[in-house]
């Protein structure tokens, strides 16, 4: 047998792009990698966007393996992470969509409350927690381009493509978001 | 034993040989997989790792074990050795992982011999088309 | 200035002008308190949102530590099989290799030398007609203090040679392109970590 004792450790510090290459080649072990080294990321991101942890799970199920067949085509290797998170974003809204139009549950506010955990609790009053209500209060349409944009750092063009809504309706929706978590923000100080 | 099975059983035990894969496609089986999740009630169908089928006049006919399994392999028409000699053709894949210690080539073309003297003694009147794919080389 | 005058900016502008450093209003902008009362606003927006996404991604990792072992089990990934390369075989026979499975083997090879670890492999040439020359393309990413050249040559060598046993590929030139350098390993590096972002 070849010398592959420390394989892992190559990959465990090789660059996205190397990762890229090899799982578009149909290096198992490098998808993994990626997969675990972006899984956090895009599991704490879906649960932003769904209203489940279970959902927010499948989301992530599905975003890898959507993304281990169509790796084959990543351009920009050194774009992963962020074409990672594009994958969550596009499944996570397929699944609010799916389920609206099931449920028909239409104003009902959907996020989940993320409950503080007793270190953040420690910390009231910090300016995450403050966030934290004031995202939880924000209509679902707001929260989801909210989400999208600052902590998924997609484009307004995708958002709007994700969404099936204009550009300019994104711009609006973003802005009224921002202005309202503003707002929140400093009653809370 | 079937004769599927047996060829399995013989091709695992040859020198060189490090797995036999299933004979479907992997996605067509992680699919199965799935679907087997979704609906329980469809239990787990065994996995076809040899797959043989048989003509005598260009028409196929499927020897397999599994009800559905073997069917859906969507398997190459035979050629008109089918017609050789009058005799029958049994076409007979499998797809093969090698452990690096004989080279790859030579791997292919001694399973595709134990599997037509395997046949051939069992059936004397068929001639013997091995499909072997390496999949996986080891070294 | 009056403060209770509103100079009518909107938060859409003042976005734009955050995200992208420019603005056609900068003048305005600069120097009116209120924009930059809204200014300060969005930043510290901003910074709550990556310290939110930051407790986000920790409470994530903390979770059930086993619910990726769980996904990725289920992924049922296998490496991909590629192109069919014929291989001689007995007239009725049909013997082949994967493509796939010719570039693992290659991957293995060079994963196998010290300080290298190969990125993109494509064997370039049509590998399904026997004797046709095929040329093997090698992305590298190689760890610093390994001198290249030598790298580059002993890797040449390896595939060819385990090529030349392992198929029967008219292999005429093996092209090593390293692509990436990476640094020294300083103790037992764990690697980069799932978290952060950049
Ligand atoms: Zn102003």
């Amino acid at each position: 047998m070849k010398q592959l004792q420390d394989l892992p450790h190559k990959l465990a510090d090789a660059p996205d792009a190397v990762l890229a290459e090899r799982a578009g080649d149909g290096n198992v072990a490098a998808f993994e990698m990626l997969a675990r080294r972006h899984a956090p990321l895009m599991r704490a991101y879906a649960r932003r966007l769904v209203n489940s942890h279970a959902e927010a799970d499948d989301v992530v199920q599905d975003a890898l393996i959507a993304a281990w067949k169509d790796i084959a085509h990543l351009q920009d290797g050194t774009a992963a992470k962020a074409w990672l998170m594009r994958i969550v974003s596009r499944r996570a809204v397929d699944t609010g969509r799916r389920r609206k139009s099931h449920d028909n549950l239409d104003d009902q506010p959907e996020a989940e409350a993320i409950l503080p955990t007793p270190e953040q609790a420690a910390v009231a009053g910090s300016a995450r927690l403050a966030l934290n209500t004031a995202l939880s209060r924000l209509p679902e349409e707001q929260r989801r381009c909210w989400v999208l944009k600052e902590l998924g750092g997609q484009s307004y063009e995708e958002i709007a493509q994700a969404l099936g809504i204009s550009a300019a309706s994104v711009r609006g929706r973003l802005a009224r978001a921002r202005t309202t978590l503003m707002k929140e923000m400093e009653e809370w100080r | 034993m079937s004769l599927e099975d047996d060829i399995h059983q013989l091709v695992l035990a040859m020198d060189g040989v490090a797995t036999v894969y299933a004979a479907d496609p992997v996605w067509l089986s992680a699919l199965k997989q799935l679907g087997s999740l979704v609906d329980p009630g469809s239990g787990a169908t065994p996995v076809p790792f040899v797959v043989c089928s048989e003509a005598d006049d260009g028409g196929t006919q499927e020897r397999g074990p599994g009800p559905s399994g073997a069917g859906s392999l969507g398997e190459a028409s035979l050629p008109d050795a089918a017609s050789a000699g009058g005799r029958s053709v049994m076409t007979v894949k499998i797809r093969i992982g090698t452990d690096g210690s004989l080279p790859a080539p030579a791997m292919a073309r001694s399973v595709a011999g134990a599997i037509r003297t395997l046949v051939t003694a069992r059936q004397p009147e068929v001639q013997v088309r091995a499909l072997v794919e390496i999949s996986a080389i080891g070294v | 200035m009056n403060p209770t005058h509103d100079c009518g900016r909107r938060i859409e502008a003042l976005s734009d002008y955050l995200d992208s450093g420019t603005s056609p209003d900068a003048e305005h902008i600069d120097y009116c308190p209120q924009c930059q009362a809204q200014l300060a606003g969005l930043r510290s927006l901003s910074a709550a949102a990556l310290l939110m996404m930051d407790d986000d991604v920790a409470s994530a990792t903390a979770d059930d530590t086993g619910w990726l072992d769980g996904i990725m089990a289920n992924l049922r990934l296998e490496s991909r099989a590629g192109r069919t390369i014929p291989l001689r075989g007995g007239e009725l026979d049909e013997l082949s290799e994967t493509e796939g499975a010719v570039i693992a083997l290659v991957r293995t090879v060079g994963d196998s030398l010290g300080g290298v670890l190969i990125g993109r492999c494509q064997l370039e040439g049509d590998v399904s007609v026997p004797g046709e020359p095929v040329e093997v393309k090698i992305n590298v990413s190689a760890r610093y203090g390994h001198p290249l050249p030598e790298l580059a040559q002993t890797l040449r060598d390896a595939v060819f040679a385990e090529l030349l046993v392992e198929t029967e590929l008219n292999v005429t030139a093996v092209h090593v392109a390293f692509t990436d350098i990476r640094p020294p390993v300083i103790g037992n590096g764990s690697g980069e970590s799932g978290k952060g972002r950049s």
